[in-house]
């Protein structure tokens, strides 16, 4: 045997290689254990928060006078604004979307957790049934066009969840299948646009707007184009400059 | 956060193949080389989280969790029935799947087994080497050696691998 008869064998094990199913579960147990981690950082800020409204009370508390007369200031003002709006004529419209949008914002909430109910339940069915997998893809793909039509209704509420249909799709992102992409594009798409015009309206510093300058172009570039990863990246930033606004 | 972790994700993708043969190669069963496999990366994720730039070579990082990872694996098995660490790999589980009649009708079994009959540095040299395509240089940083040191010990172990086939035919 020579020896490049005997590398020829070597080079034949390259077509050991682990299952697939596998590879995907041990990808979500590190996506899972970094979700975890972030969830333990988001507590320590919620406990923070709640620090921080103890520390509003008692420094209201040392001005107690100036308080209660912006509060009886307050109360009047609203009063008098509610007793004007309802006395205005054709102001119809305007009484039923501030109706309106409890409801509206209580339904986008349930598709958001339909849709994050049926992506936990395809990354379950990848590791444990795969044999239920194209079921399981229809009903996230199902989930994603009526979250996107919720958003097209109300597209002012985008912003509200924007975060956790982010969040839900990165978890998504170890099923890398083409079906499930022109849905993720389509949804992703439908929160950007108005989360971008949100974000115009305003006030920025001038990193930030330029940043937001740069973001509108790369998404305008790739609106038309199949790539929703690009979109997701994009939104992902966006939020990033509304957190810190 | 999330950009540490999908650039844990990138670098899983990218050595997942690689690592899993590696291990698999060594201890000569589907199943143990998916648990060793798995502790390598999850090891792996723990250490990258929060201090990415403290790794400065990912491969030789990967490797040594795997190689240490080996280790304690026989280590584990040699409580229960003392063996060589060397000679480990030919003992190793007998259960025939589906996965490995197919590795067995490519006819590369033979192979697997010859290395599988070399010293333990011989083995990682040469499945690094000619394997994954990894320069002296490389191997020579992972193993702590000289890059004189590594390319003799390639040639070595190709020339022994050689005999265990001649042998094995």
């Amino acid at each position: 045997m020579t020896e490049q008869e005997l590398i020829a064998k070597l080079q034949s094990l390259k077509q050991v290689k682990p299952r697939k199913e596998w590879v995907f579960s041990i990808r979500m147990q590190i996506l899972e254990s970094s979700l975890n981690a972030s969830k333990i950082a988001h507590k320590t800020t919620y406990k923070e928060r709640f620090l921080n409204v103890f520390q509003s009370l008692y420094a209201l508390n040392l001005q107690k006078k100036l308080a209660y007369s912006f509060a009886v200031f307050l109360f009047f003002a609203v009063g008098a604004l509610g007793v004007m709006t309802t006395l205005l004529p054709n102001n119809d419209s305007k009484v039923n979307i501030t109706e309106q949008s409890p409801d509206a914002l209580v339904a986008i909430k349930d598709s958001v957790e339909t849709f994050k109910t049926k992506s936990q339940n395809l990354i379950d069915v990848t590791k444990n049934n795969p044999q239920d997998f194209s079921l399981a893809i229809k009903e996230v793909k199902n989930a994603a066009k009526t979250l996107t039509e919720a958003i097209e209704k109300d597209p002012e509420l985008a912003k509200e969840i924007a975060l956790e249909v982010k969040n839900n799709v990165t978890l998504l992102s170890v099923v890398s299948e083409a079906e499930l992409e022109e849905a993720s594009g389509n949804l992703c798409r439908t929160i950007v646009e108005p989360v971008i015009k949100d974000l115009e309206q305003t006030t920025l510093t001038e990193v930030q707007h330029k940043e937001l300058v740069e973001m509108e172009g790369i998404y305008d570039e790739d609106k038309y184009s199949d790539n929703e990863s690009k979109c997701w990246d994009v939104l992902e930033k966006i939020l990033l400059i509304n957190s810190v606004k | 956060m999330d950009s540490e972790n999908e650039q844990f994700i990138r670098i899983y993708d990218q050595y997942i193949d690689k690592i899993y043969r590696f291990v698999y190669l060594k201890v000569n069963s589907q199943e143990i080389a998916e648990d060793i496999t798995s502790k390598v990366f999850l090891k792996g994720w723990e250490n990258y989280r929060g201090e990415p730039k403290k790794i400065e070579n990912m491969s030789a990082f990967l490797y040594q969790i795997a190689r240490n990872s080996i280790v304690d694996h026989y280590r584990e098995k040699s409580k229960t029935k003392i063996v060589s660490t060397d000679f480990a790999s030919k003992i190793a589980d007998s259960k025939v799947n589906l996965y490995e009649k197919a590795v067995l009708k490519e006819g590369i079994e033979t192979v697997k087994l010859a290395i599988a009959n070399l010293k333990k540095d011989y083995q990682d040299v040469i499945i690094w080497h000619y394997l994954e395509d990894m320069p002296p240089s490389e191997i020579a940083a992972i193993l702590n050696k000289p890059v004189g040191t590594i390319r003799v010990m390639i040639h070595r172990g190709l020339n022994s691998l050689k005999s265990e086939l001649i042998d094995e035919a």
